[in-house]
């Protein structure tokens, strides 16, 4: 059994200069945060956005400061810092898009990507070829349902 | 962390001498060379420009926050130039820009870099803001109208 065969292939792209209003608007109706991938002309993978990263547009910059320091009550949820329109077309992909982060090569058995993704404590990952061509995205609970199936359980 | 935090005086420039948009960068990227947290100059200049190139950061209302997350910056820097006559950004707007706030930072800064950029764009909404930093005499006027707005 090989990665290619459970990775789900049917991702949404984006290109690094896609703006962070057309980033919005894409993935608009999801209810979870996706893991997008970010790829070049030759559709080689040259990034990854967490949206989480865009909670940060919406916190004021003290907030990190005051989380290491034990005694302070920091409401994580406060969103004091309104974004403004301007930041619709001023931010793009390529200002938040996170260039370091593990892959799964195709062809890697699903025990090292299982364990590649354990010790990396994420539970997708982007799966490219040998040429770092981006293939799909494989989840953790993928590789688990599938070692079910391979039991007989399902 | 506050963008006066890391705006000194010396990596303001009151006056810019560049009449367009590469030479303006050019010429606030000298400016932030003291900084020592330059690591590679040239390539700081070209990341900066490559990222315009995807898009421009002239956002209108005669601002340009051009910026680069590189490995040509350690930590984080920024910098401020102000053109009295104005500089063709392509901006949003069309109009010419007269404020440019240019930002660097290490790709390990994601958070940082995000916070501060979200911080400063709300700052300049504030036409008040902007008109202290037009009217600015100075490089020190420049950063105690930046302090002033910041703590309100």
């Amino acid at each position: 059994m090989q990665i290619a065969d459970i990775t789900e292939k049917k991702i949404i792209k984006v290109k690094r200069s896609l703006t962070l209003r057309e980033l919005l608007n894409l993935f608009k109706g999801f209810h979870a945060l996706p893991l997008i991938p970010v790829v070049d002309d030759a559709d080689k993978l040259i990034g990854v956005v967490f949206l989480e990263n865009l909670i940060d547009l919406l916190r004021p910059p003290q907030t990190k400061l005051f989380r290491k320091i034990p005694f302070m009550e920091i409401d994580e949820d406060s969103f004091d810092l309104e974004p403004i329109p301007s930041m619709g077309e001023l931010i793009i992909v390529d200002d938040i898009m996170e260039t370091n982060f593990i892959t799964i090569n195709a062809k890697d058995s699903l025990e090292n990507a299982y364990k590649t993704m354990r010790l990396s404590k994420k539970d997708r990952a982007p799966v490219v070829d040998d040429a770092n061509r981006f293939i799909g995205i494989l989840g953790i609970f993928d590789i688990i349902w599938r070692m079910f199936k391979e039991k007989e359980v399902v | 962390m506050k963008v006066s935090d890391y705006l000194r005086e010396d990596f303001c420039i009151k006056d810019l001498k560049s009449d367009n948009k590469e030479d303006a960068i050019k010429e606030i990227v000298d400016s932030l060379d003291k900084s020592g947290k330059l690591l590679d100059k040239d390539k700081f200049i070209s990341d900066i420009l490559e990222r315009e190139n995807l898009g421009s950061t002239g956002i209108g209302n005669g601002i340009a926050i051009p910026h680069a997350r590189t490995n040509a910056v350690r930590g984080f820097i920024v910098g401020f130039g102000k053109s009295n006559p104005g500089i063709d950004f392509k901006s949003l707007d069309g109009n010419k820009v007269n404020l440019v706030f240019l930002m660097g930072a290490d790709p390990s800064e994601l958070n940082l870099y995000l916070r501060l950029l979200a911080e400063l764009s709300k700052l300049l909404m504030n036409s008040y803001f902007r008109q202290s930093l037009l009217s600015a005499k100075n490089t020190s006027e420049i950063i105690e109208a930046i302090k002033k707005f910041e703590s309100v």
